[in-house]
């Protein structure tokens, strides 16, 4: 696979590594000129000196081979648009991931196609989020095709669920719910239908964001 | 005709005066707050200071419910590609001009709904080309 990094960082920098120790090829196109005569001795000719915004800069990095993914990593959220579109639309690249450094513009990036986003505050958020939250609903990850996200629920004993034995089945969770998986005593359950829920499982389950109160309440309501 | 004006030097001055007319309502967003002392005071004219163009408060503009056209013209045209984009695409605005001299994003997104210009075409008359109304030349500041 052919890769281009847009801008380095220490998040470019690691998946440089990985990229490499797999066996890609890669073009990393940085505009800092310092920069990239730092870089040199770790990169090699894979690092470039270049504004990835510039059409001709693009092109000499090898996207119009075509390259098979682009990664836009940069600190601007103006220019990682740009590079992705321009990357999808004009040079047919099939995959375009891009930073989001600001997580309001994520709709965004959604509505012009980018194939991944990365969100950079959003899993230290969400950790930070839930290590102070009271709550039993914990994040763990968006699921951007469905815009869903997976979330964990601990179940408490005065549970309703719990006192009445009540099956998963039986449980009237919103449409598109999905329980994925129980983790009881440290061990993996699948959710067969005819589970029932004990005190202290904790849940993980795939729902879209305007639900997961509605969860919550069935899964903990006493 | 509800604008949206986004800019942060003479520029925007300039590109308000041209668009000033009484049947247009402008609001004008910039980060500089001298612009907006100078421009906020015209007529039909709401200056907002935006430090932030993600922020939702930015285009959720009070006593405004719809955008007719963003116009888009500081001078980092990567900023006026996201106001655009994000008017057009997240808030459903029919018409954005975005002041650009990339030759990339002239080829990506220069379009009927999406019109992309330079400094030259905001020079001539172009811009006031793309407004149905004519300028109002005897408007003038409350202040």
């Amino acid at each position: 696979m052919f890769a281009i990094i847009v801008g380095y960082n220490s998040v470019s920098q690691s998946l440089a590594e990985s990229l490499i120790s797999a066996g890609n090829e890669l073009c990393i196109l940085e505009k800092n000129h310092e920069k990239t005569e730092y870089l040199w001795n770790q990169f090699g000719s894979m690092i470039m000196h270049g504004d990835a915004t510039q059409k001709e800069q693009l092109e000499k990095a090898g996207i119009n081979r075509p390259a098979d993914v682009v990664f836009a990593l940069t600190d601007d959220d103006g220019a990682n648009l740009l590079i992705c579109q321009a990357a999808k639309e004009i040079y047919n690249v099939q995959q375009t991931v891009s930073i989001v450094n600001d997580i309001k513009l994520r709709s965004l990036f959604r509505l012009s196609k980018v194939d991944s986003i990365v969100d950079k505050n959003y899993f230290m958020l969400k950790e930070l989020e839930n290590s102070v939250s009271d709550t039993a609903i914990k994040h763990i990850v968006p699921i951007e095709t469905s815009n869903t996200n997976l979330i964990s629920i601990n179940i408490p004993a005065d549970s309703k669920i719990v006192m009445n034995n009540t099956a998963i089945s039986s449980l009237d969770l919103p449409e598109n719910t999905l329980v994925c998986l129980v983790v009881r005593d440290g061990r993996h359950i699948r959710p067969s239908n005819n589970l029932t829920l004990a005190a202290e499982d904790q849940v993980i389950v795939a729902s879209s964001s305007s639900n997961e109160t509605i969860i919550y309440n069935i899964l903990t309501g006493v | 005709m509800n604008i949206y004006l986004y800019g942060n030097d003479q520029i925007v001055e300039s590109t308000l005066r041209s668009m000033l007319n009484k049947q247009n309502n402008i609001v004008l967003v910039t980060e500089d707050q001298s612009i907006l002392d100078f421009l906020g005071h015209f007529p039909n004219v709401t200056g907002v200071h935006n430090l932030s163009l993600a922020a939702q408060d930015i285009y959720n503009i009070r006593g405004f419910d719809h955008f007719d056209v963003c116009v888009a013209v500081s001078n980092n045209y990567l900023h006026n590609l996201i106001v655009c984009k994000n008017l057009q695409l997240v808030h459903n605005v029919p018409k954005a001009i975005c002041l650009s001299d990339n030759n990339m994003v002239s080829e990506l997104y220069n379009s009927s709904t999406f019109n992309v210009i330079n400094v030259e075409n905001l020079l001539s008359e172009t811009l006031t080309e793309m407004f149905p109304v004519p300028v109002d030349t005897n408007q003038t500041r409350m202040f």
